[in-house]
């Protein structure tokens, strides 16, 4: 497991739903994102578990429905 | 009292784009098919010549048991505990690999062209 880092789930917003930076921001949403869907979200999931060495419990990865959620919920993965 | 049965039947579909399951050397795809794709499905999707129908149809399969479960809120099931392996007939069917004894019955459907793969799933939960 590594250590807490937005810069790497920023990163990862960036390459998997295909947007720039300053789009990424704590409102970004699940359902008001069109290049945010399902796919996306369990590809979303699949990378943060491969870069951060975790499991993310399935009730986790169905609450995280906007990045500012994302960035609580994988804190509590990544002390 | 008559029970209504439609109580313990929940219905799910999806349809998905075949064009978004080609780009297996993408690392966020490859991670995606790794963590939610069972070996028994990606030997078969990827034995294929072109494995994007198959994957999305497969893929499809699931969001449409899913949708189906959380109908009847069964809600701790999730895509890589669901198996969708052909039956000597070439027919699809939804196996649920958990702890427990789930007590459903799943039906399911698959269809692909070059361009969109559809799923339909029937769940019957027991009494």
């Amino acid at each position: 497991m590594t250590s807490f880092d937005e810069g790497k789930i920023k990163n990862i917003f960036c390459e998997v739903l295909g947007l720039p930076a300053q789009e990424v921001t704590d409102t970004l949403a699940y359902n008001s994102c069109v290049q945010w869907d399902s796919l996306k979200h369990l590809q979303l999931v699949a990378m943060f578990e491969e870069t951060f060495d975790i499991e993310i419990e399935m009730d986790d990865i169905i609450a995280m429905e906007n990045y500012g959620k994302v960035k609580k919920i994988l804190h509590k993965y990544l002390k | 009292m008559r029970e209504n049965v439609f109580e313990r039947i929940g219905i799910g579909a999806d349809v998905e784009e075949v064009q978004r399951f080609e780009n297996l050397s993408d690392r966020s795809f490859a991670a995606f098919l790794k963590k939610n794709f069972t070996k028994n499905e990606l030997d078969y999707c990827l034995s294929k010549d072109a494995p994007a129908p198959h994957l999305a149809a497969r893929y499809a399969g699931k969001e449409a048991v899913i949708k189906a479960l959380f109908s009847l809120n069964i809600t701790h099931i999730f895509y890589p505990a669901i198996e969708i392996v052909n039956d000597e007939r070439g027919v699809p069917n939804a196996r649920i690999n958990t702890d427990r004894d789930e007590r459903i019955c799943i039906k399911l459907s698959l269809s692909h062209s070059s361009g969109m793969a559809l799923a339909f799933c029937i769940v019957q939960q027991e009494a």
